[in-house]
């Protein structure tokens, strides 16, 4: 074996992938050769060197330039990050609690087409009033309407003395109907 | 559809998830997936394409734009190689684009701008600069090296992948990747040889 020849299975040695009659071709070689001793050390050295390379470090906005490219570039109507279950969830629960709140404060507030002549009772912002279930008072926002005879059309509830709280009112002429 | 979301992709068990698992979820939809992906690998694409290229914010750049192909590919990626395979291909051909743009309209190389700032240093004893100039030495004598050489020299010993990947990955036979490698190693050793000992 000559270096030439040396030189081209030299990743090959290093890496002890030779097999073993070439492997002691080499080593024979490099007993009696100091050059290539040399060299097949300085290259040990390298690649030392090349994996210990310092790995540089991304600046802090790559992921969010990331996104925004993504947002902008990507077909298909542009990427969309899905929403963390914890802030989803915090939405979800909001929009429940907020439809709650207001369907159990406005007992009333079923769209019946009903006649002025229904209303006996107008009463003031902010006034107490006490609504269908027993015992449970409701508070007017703006102007409230407490109907104490009222039949809505389709509807079974027919009794007399039950108070419907509606929130807002308007001035209709006697006898046309107003859409709540 | 089932509803993915942060908790099916805790902390705990990202690691566990196979990247050719979360590129399907990625295709049904489910963008975190890739976050986890981005997570994963921006680290080695960054610094595999800063190693090809010799230049951070053009490696971030190119770096964005395989995460982007990534996303726009989702649907037609296959699991028929390793996800990092396919990741390291696109950056590859992307970084080498970005070569052969440079050396058409830019023939003036960043290296020799560069070693006029590594002579200003020189002469510092501090062993930290000495250790940051030897590492500034090596990535121009890889940027001397013509790409076909570089992209699997890096991608074996910088990045550590075995022959086989980097073969798909460059799309030569293992046999060409062995001997170019071997090559690359001769000749950055002959451009160091004052620097390595």
């Amino acid at each position: 074996m000559n270096c030439k020849e040396l030189e081209e299975l030299s990743s090959n040695y290093i890496e002890g992938t030779l097999n073993q009659a070439a492997k002691e071709e080499v080593e024979a070689h490099l007993e009696v050769c100091i050059k290539c001793r040399d060299r097949l050390q300085r290259m040990r050295v390298l690649m030392g060197r090349l994996n210990d390379l310092e790995m540089v470090e991304p600046s802090p906005g790559f992921e969010a330039r990331l996104w925004s490219q993504l947002r902008r570039k990507s077909p298909k109507g542009g990427y969309r990050r899905v929403l963390s279950p914890a802030p989803a969830l915090a939405v979800i629960l909001i929009f429940v609690a907020a439809g709650y709140l207001f369907l159990s404060h406005s007992p009333g507030q079923r769209s019946y087409r009903i006649s002025e002549a229904d209303i006996v009772n107008i009463q003031p912002a902010g006034s107490q009033i006490l609504g269908r279930e027993a015992g449970f008072g409701y508070q007017t926002r703006g102007v409230g309407v407490s109907l104490e005879r009222f039949n809505p059309p389709g509807d079974s509830l027919s009794e007399r003395g039950t108070r419907y709280i509606l929130p807002v009112i308007t001035n209709r002429p006697q006898g046309e109907s107003t859409s709540f | 559809m089932k509803m993915e979301t942060r908790d099916n992709l805790s902390p705990q068990r990202r690691t566990k998830i196979a990247d050719e698992e979360l590129m399907f979820r990625l295709a049904r939809g489910n963008s975190y997936a890739l976050e986890v992906l981005v997570k994963r690998y921006k680290l080695k694409i960054i610094n595999f394409v800063y190693r090809m290229v010799g230049d951070l914010d053009q490696a971030e750049d190119i770096a964005q734009e395989v995460f982007i192909r990534v996303y726009n590919h989702r649907e037609r990626y296959r699991p028929i190689a390793k996800f990092s395979t396919w990741l390291y291909t696109i950056a590859s051909n992307l970084a080498k684009s970005e070569l052969r743009r440079r050396s058409i309209f830019n023939p003036i190389s960043l290296t020799r701008l560069k070693a006029k700032r590594l002579s200003s240093i020189k002469s510092s004893p501090d062993k930290a600069l000495l250790e940051k100039e030897l590492g500034q030495k090596i990535q121009e004598g890889i940027e001397k090296l013509k790409p076909y050489y570089r992209a699997p020299l890096i991608l074996r010993d910088v990045e550590g992948l075995s022959y086989e990947e980097i073969s798909e990955i460059v799309g030569c036979p293992l046999g060409t990747v062995k001997s170019r490698i071997n090559r690359a190693r001769l000749k950055l050793r002959e451009i160091l040889d004052d620097y390595i000992s």
